[in-house]
């Protein structure tokens, strides 16, 4: 039930963040940071950890704890590679419109 | 500004299951600057705004109810500050018409006398009267004035008791 989810920028770069590998929330952060260039405000981070914990595209690997790594749930994996062939076919287009000025 | 109390911004069932985390994140990138402070407030207004759910609704079916439900609530929450807004902006109006009048002046009320709201006098006392049929509308609206405000203390009242009993425990 996941299809018709629609990521915002933050939820996007949290889930590449965990990509490769489980995260807790600080080094999500720093991990977005050093990959974007940006850098999430906790309150923005957590806002979109909640939405993508509930839409089920990741979850906590404990069920406690001050620093909960996050992972990719299945649901979430197939999400990101929907997500990144779209933004692919999007900068190619962008790419040959300019190419044609 | 402590941890704590931005920390309570957020709904009860939220800081369960996030505010530890946020807590550690928050003590990790200490102090707290002003961007910070206004990322959190926002952040703890969007929780308000989308309560946490766990079921299996997407995000754009969620945000279509969420939006059903922001204006149900808006609504609802609002009502009884607009009662007692219109109901005091009347009593004021009662005063501010110029039904106020001096008894040491006039002698005795006269319903078509304006006078000030204030007026000094050799030894510093004044008293204020309203004429009968104005003192009707007054009391009037001094009722409604006190009816709109027991209703919104109790709304309030009711709506803090429900929001504690409905917010799910996600531990």
């Amino acid at each position: 039930m996941t299809d018709v989810v629609r990521l915002s920028t933050e939820a996007l770069l949290i889930l590449i963040s965990l990509a490769d590998g489980p995260k807790h929330g600080y080094a999500i952060q720093q991990d977005i940071h050093v990959v974007s260039g940006r850098r999430l405000g906790p309150g923005t981070l957590y806002g979109a950890i909640a939405r993508l914990e509930c839409a089920g595209l990741i979850d906590a690997m404990m069920e406690r704890g001050a620093r909960r790594p996050y992972r990719l749930t299945a649901a979430g994996t197939r999400h990101l590679r929907t997500e990144l062939a779209s933004l692919k076919d999007l900068m190619q287009a962008g790419t040959r419109r300019l190419a044609a000025r | 500004m402590k941890r704590h109390l931005l920390l309570r911004l957020y709904p009860r069932a939220w800081r369960e299951r996030y505010g530890e985390e946020l807590s550690a994140q928050l003590e990790a990138q200490r102090p707290l600057r002003i961007g910070i402070i206004t990322d959190l407030v926002r952040g703890a207004l969007d929780a308000h705004l989308h309560p946490l759910r766990r079921d299996n609704s997407t995000m754009r079916s969620s945000n279509v109810i969420d939006r059903r439900m922001i204006a149900a609530r808006a609504t609802a929450a609002w009502s009884p500050v607009a009662a007692v807004a219109i109901t005091a902006v009347m009593v004021l109006m009662d005063f501010w018409q110029g039904h106020i009048i001096w008894y040491r002046l006039v002698g005795f009320p006269k319903e078509s006398y304006v006078v000030f709201w204030y007026q000094s006098f050799a030894d510093g006392s004044s008293l204020r009267f309203f004429p009968f049929d104005e003192l009707y509308d007054l009391a009037l609206h001094l009722a409604m004035l006190a009816v709109a405000l027991a209703g919104a203390l109790i709304f309030t009242a009711v709506e803090r008791k429900a929001l504690r009993e409905s917010e799910p425990s996600v531990s």
